[in-house]
């Protein structure tokens, strides 16, 4: 069935407009005009209402100013939650932390007025957890030390030889040490030059030199742990106390220590050059050595070839301590005619059959109250 | 073109409630044929156009052009109050009815009132035998002359629906007038 068009309802919608034009509504024209005067004087009691508001483009007070009630809470709120994020303590993991080479060390003379916090509890922690060296790549180790012991330390540079002086004692530069401020130098200690020390051993007053071939080695004595050293009396020489001491004077290399070395600690530079000739000889004068470590005869004949000349860096030695730090890690403690003291850390290299300097280094670093310590160890 | 006018004026009335008068004088009469179409009283058709221009002036602030002309959005005022004229008739007869007065048909129809009325022709007996929504539409589409669209926006319905019931509508009268 086809759909109708418009000529299918033609007639129908021809009856519909006939029977619209035969009505006949009349418009009441005096309602009409009744109405309108009405509507006109609701009209204007509509517009009185209007300009009874305040003059604000028609809006009341609060649609006005409702963008200033919003704004007040919400930067309380912003205040507050500023301020409980500002008092929120600042950690930064230990992987996180930038490499030595990236960040500045504390230096002495920095003019900064923070003063960097170093963790010694944390560190000293670490220092007791072993680690075992590879000897086929004596790369950095990761290792905490505790920098404060270092920093306050009171130290004598020769050259590239810092001693450690024998007063106030380590135990009461921890004490003092308490806290560390960033204009204390962080010290170290660079340890023997072509030191000639005679041992028990030697025969028939034969002078047995050892011959400084390594480069110095340098030492950031991390936690310099005194060991009391027995009082031995000397069995070949006698050392009396008003004549001075029989080690000469150790030649000092040609080249000066930079100042930076005392400030900053930058594993993968050497600082001195290797010294390869011994400047004079030097009379022994090491008593004996006393080691608390079992070690095999190779190891002790190079630690007393190399090891004690390099720490004695041509002082009189008076006594030798070698004690175990850690599995694979010994500590060297030398005790000089006249009170002075030194120690490094030392292991042996199996590959190459020489002991290797162990170096504790911490690193403080401080940018706008923000401090935070590195603790490492590398051998050399 | 008109719409246009009518847009003007709307937004003169909007600043200034006396600029309504020309929507008043301009629609008036439309409105006032419109109820009386549906009422037929004279005093209720009175009251029907009154509320009518009073309710659209007091929500002219919330009138909006959306395309369609002011008399659409005139017509949907009255006949909302047309047909809540006729909610309020029945309510009052049927508590008539609980007052023990005797009433022929219990269930009063809005639109049998709208029939006593209107059922004077055959005409109009035709239209009143459409459902109420297609009286309405025929009402709106032939006596107002009211487009499709502006029907929809009086109705609530749609364009398209619109035009579908229309055709119903038509197709409707055209079946009683044969017989």
């Amino acid at each position: 069935m086809a759909r109708p068009n418009s000529k299918y309802f033609a007639s129908v919608i021809t009856k519909l407009l006939a029977h619209k034009r035969k009505e006949n509504i009349e418009i009441d024209q005096s309602f009409k005009t009744m109405l309108r005067s009405d509507i006109l004087t609701k009209a204007a009691d509509v517009l009185g209402e209007q300009q009874r508001l305040p003059e604000t483009g028609g809006q009341s007070f609060f649609a006005q100013w409702k963008y200033l009630f919003a704004a007040v809470p919400t930067f309380a709120l912003l205040m507050f939650v500023g301020s409980q994020f500002m008092n929120m303590p600042v950690v930064i993991p230990e992987g996180e932390l930038p490499s030595t080479e990236q960040d500045t060390v504390a230096e002495p003379g920095n003019q900064e007025d923070v003063q960097p916090v170093v963790e010694n509890d944390a560190s000293v922690e670490s220092d007791e957890q072993p680690e075992t060296v590879e000897s086929d790549a004596p790369a950095q180790r990761v290792k905490t030390f505790p920098g404060s012991l270092v920093l306050n330390q009171v130290t004598n540079t020769v050259d590239d030889v810092q001693i450690l002086e024998p007063e106030p004692t380590v135990e009461d530069k921890v004490a003092d040490q308490q806290p560390t401020t960033p204009s204390q130098p962080m010290s170290f200690q660079l340890l023997g030059l072509n030191v000639n020390v005679s041992s028990n051993d030697e025969v028939g007053g034969e002078v047995k030199v050892f011959d400084e071939s390594q480069p110095e080695v340098r030492s950031l004595d991390a936690e310099p742990r005194v060991v009391q050293v027995e009082e031995t009396q000397p069995t070949v020489q006698s050392v009396n106390e008003d004549t001075p001491p029989t080690v000469q004077t150790v030649q000092e290399p040609e080249q000066e220590v930079p100042n930076q070395l005392v400030q900053r600690v930058d594993a993968s530079v050497p600082a001195v050059p290797t010294v390869t000739e011994p400047a004079m000889e030097i009379a022994p004068s090491v008593q004996r050595v006393d080691y608390a470590v079992p070690l095999s005869s190779v190891q002790e004949v190079r630690m007393e070839e190399k090891v004690i000349p390099k720490l004695a860096a041509g002082r009189a030695i008076e006594d030798v301590v070698v004690v175990e730090r850690e599995p694979g890690i010994v500590t060297v403690n030398m005790t000089f005619v006249g009170g002075g003291q030194a120690s490094g850390f030392y292991t042996f290299n199996e590959r190459t059959q020489v002991w290797d300097h162990v170096q504790y280094v911490t690193n403080s670093y401080y940018d706008n109250g923000l401090s935070y310590t590195t603790n490492f160890t590398y051998v050399k | 073109m008109a719409q246009e006018q009518d847009k003007k004026l709307v937004e003169q009335a909007k600043r200034d409630p006396q600029a309504f008068a020309a929507l008043y004088d301009k629609y008036f009469d439309q409105i006032y044929r419109y109820v009386y179409r549906r009422v037929g009283d004279k005093e209720m058709v009175h009251d029907l156009v009154s509320q009518t221009f009073y309710d659209a002036l007091s929500h002219m602030d919330s009138y909006e052009h959306r395309g369609f002309p002011f008399s659409a959005w005139l017509y949907k005022i009255a006949h909302n109050n047309v047909l809540k004229y006729y909610r309020k008739s029945s309510k009052l007869q049927t508590s008539s009815i609980e007052e023990g007065m005797t009433f022929e048909d219990e269930t009063v129809d809005v639109e049998r009132e709208m029939r006593n009325t209107e059922a004077k022709e055959m005409i109009e007996e035709i239209l009143l035998q459409l459902e109420p929504e297609d009286r309405e539409i025929i009402r709106l589409k032939f006596f107002e002359e009211v487009s499709n669209v502006e029907i929809a926006e009086i109705m609530g319905l749609s364009a398209n629906h619109i035009g579908v019931k229309v055709f119903r509508a038509l197709k409707k009268v055209k079946q009683l007038l044969s017989t």
